[in-house]
């Protein structure tokens, strides 16, 4: 077996490969959403927007703010992640290295 | 001109040129001049990354459409921040474990065909200099308003400097260029906005009332729909925002000016942290300008509102500070063209040059020599360009590249990252239709063609100024029904790629 072949059949990578899929996209996905939103309402829901949500912050200036604590949360969130993705990926190929490879 | 500003710019210039000799002194080998060797921390890249991103178009730019229109002013800079985060979870990491070099390495990694290789390399150069010209021209028509130096020596002069900086300093020197400029960014915005909150003594309420009384939109300035007429075109610019930043080619060569991938996320977590704390100071700014100087002034001086923050710098600070602010987005330009010239210069030399003319063959020093040729060839013609350009208004192509990279490189990118039946076929149709689809629309719309004001003077087909919403969708689908139309790859091929983007292992092909 080759190293490919090796580590494609491990039960690690193939994991790995899971987790990340499912934590990816999810989050990119909700994230879209959720930023494509905001176009929308501005365009549709103008109303809510100029609502004033306390003194004189309207919503629609709150909900684009709310972005930089989203964004900036997410991002902690998956360098968080990417942290043990990482590791996981080195320990994978620690154990097939090169040094390894079989016939 | 008077003596400060002078002195400001030859500080800047000169510091600058400093950098470059410094840089030009290591920058002998192939991997030195496309990457920095990959020397940078992840906290340097990701100031660099800032400083190839905040373009003068939207630092004076947002600015100024906060000023004029609110609220849509404030959408702009909103889709500029989240979009790193498509970068991030996405493409950043594999990109970094798949290339060498260029975006062409990427996509080659899994497609390695010459006529892939043309494909990426065709498009990062049309993408790279669709941004440079118009941004040179923009260039030129401010530093004219700024200092009342004409327009063909401000183009000359940044025009030179950048092809120097690249030319001789390769990517080091572009990338301690940016990381300068985005320093001094920050520092001026940031002392703008405590200039206009110590003059409303902190009192955030009062600055609100003030922006009432000096814009012409009352209540209104604080919805959307001053700057775009209808709500499809908001939602067409925000989908190209948010899904173009991650097909720029001279963002995401920025993934292998780094070590590993670590710094990869510490580079973007970084250049998010700073797009967002930058882009709320325009906010501030923008609220300031409207509030001191009032939307009828603005206006009479610019209509198109890009001397607001120079303006309100002049009104709150006097000369010393406008010309402070002047410094600072003349360092703004060349920061950003240079990294313009280098991915565009990226594209030529190592992917047609090296890959397809010398089939991979051409010594280090072939290559090195190359990529200078290509570097100063690339600065004179977009320079005879923005000559040549100087009455034609061509500044609306800095917003629509976006468009463009959003509706053929990310597409492709995306599918060749993840997607098990995408193949070589899908990824061609792809990039032809989204380019064409993109290009087309923006030539039959009202940017273009307009009866009064267009280079085409007659009734445009199609009344979008942003064209994303089909243009994007259209280079998606010609991907997917490319794939289609042609055999999925041998089992074995994307998951030996997939491997090695997401482990960095690397599972070659020829790999027994």
């Amino acid at each position: 077996m080759s190293r490919f072949e090796e580590i494609e059949s491990s039960k690690e990578f193939q994991q790995l490969k899971r987790s990340k899929q499912k934590f990816i996209w999810p989050i990119t996905l909700i994230f879209i959403i959720y930023y494509l939103i905001l176009p929308l309402m501005a365009g549709y829901a103008k109303p809510l927007m100029t609502s004033f949500v306390f003194g004189n912050i309207t919503f629609g200036y709150l909900y684009g703010i709310s972005f930089y604590i989203v964004a900036w949360g997410l991002a902690f969130l998956y360098v968080y992640q990417a942290r043990k993705f990482d590791k996981k990926a080195a320990e994978i190929k620690e154990k097939y290295s090169v040094g390894k490879k079989g016939a | 001109m008077n003596i400060t500003y002078f002195l400001f710019f030859i500080c800047i210039v000169v510091c600058t040129l400093i950098i470059t000799y410094w840089a030009a002194k290591k920058s002998n080998t192939t991997s030195q001049f496309y990457t920095a060797a990959g020397s940078l921390t992840g906290t340097q890249n990701g100031l660099a990354i800032a400083g190839d991103y905040i373009s003068a178009a939207s630092f004076l730019g947002i600015i100024g459409a906060i000023a004029l229109y609110g609220y849509d002013g404030f959408l702009y800079s909103i889709g500029f921040l989240v979009s790193y985060l498509i970068v991030l979870l996405l493409v950043a990491e594999p990109i970094h474990h798949l290339g060498k070099f260029s975006l062409g390495d990427v996509i080659c990694a899994r497609f390695p065909s010459t006529k892939m290789r043309w494909m990426m390399a065709v498009s990062s150069f049309i993408i790279s200099i669709l941004y440079l010209i118009p941004q040179l021209v923009a260039a030129g028509l401010l530093i004219r308003l700024l200092l009342d130096i004409n327009y063909t020596a401000s183009v000359l002069v940044i025009g030179s400097l950048m092809t120097i900086y690249v030319a001789f300093g390769g990517m080091l020197a572009t990338s301690w260029v940016q990381i300068i400029k985005t320093i001094v960014l920050l520092g001026g915005v940031f002392l703008l906005s405590l200039i206009v909150f110590s003059r409303i003594q902190w009192n955030i309420s009062d600055l609100i009332q003030r922006v009432e009384e000096g814009t012409v939109w009352g209540e209104k300035y604080f919805l959307a729909g001053q700057l775009f007429d209808s709500p499809i075109e908001i939602i067409s610019l925000s989908l190209a925002l948010i899904l173009g930043t991650a097909g720029l080619p001279h963002i995401l060569i920025r993934m292998y000016t780094v070590r590993d991938t670590t710094e990869v996320r510490r580079s973007i977590l970084t250049a998010t942290w700073i797009i967002g704390s930058f882009y709320f100071m325009t906010l501030i700014i923008g609220f300031g300008a409207v509030a001191f100087i009032g939307y009828q002034r603005l206006f009479d001086v610019d209509s198109t509102g890009n001397l607001a923050a120079p303006l309100l710098a002049q009104e709150l600070g006097g000369d010393f500070l406008l010309a402070f602010i002047s410094a600072i987005a003349f360092t703004t330009i060349v920061a950003v063209v240079a990294g313009l010239v280098i991915s565009a210069t990226t594209a030529f030399s190592h992917d047609i040059y090296h890959h397809i003319i010398k089939k991979g063959n051409s010594t280090e020093q072939e290559q090195l020599k190359a990529a200078q040729w290509t570097a100063l060839a690339i600065g004179i013609i977009a320079v005879l360009f923005a000559l040549g350009l100087e009455n034609v208004n061509v500044t609306f192509l800095v917003s629509l590249t976006f468009t463009v990279a959003a509706s053929s490189n990310f597409p492709v990118l995306l599918f060749t990252l993840y997607w098990k039946r995408f193949n070589e076929t899908g990824a061609i149709a792809g990039m032809i239709c989204g380019l064409i689809t993109s290009l087309m629309l923006l030539l039959l719309g009202p940017h273009v063609m307009d009866p009064n004001v267009g280079w085409i003077k007659r009734e445009a087909f199609h009344s979008l100024y942003n064209p994303g919403i089909f243009a994007i969708p259209a280079g998606f689908l010609s991907a997917i029904i490319g794939s289609f139309f042609a055999k999925p790859e041998p089992h074995d091929v994307f998951w030996r790629f997939y491997q090695k983007a997401h482990t960095g292992a690397d599972a070659g092909r020829d790999e027994k």
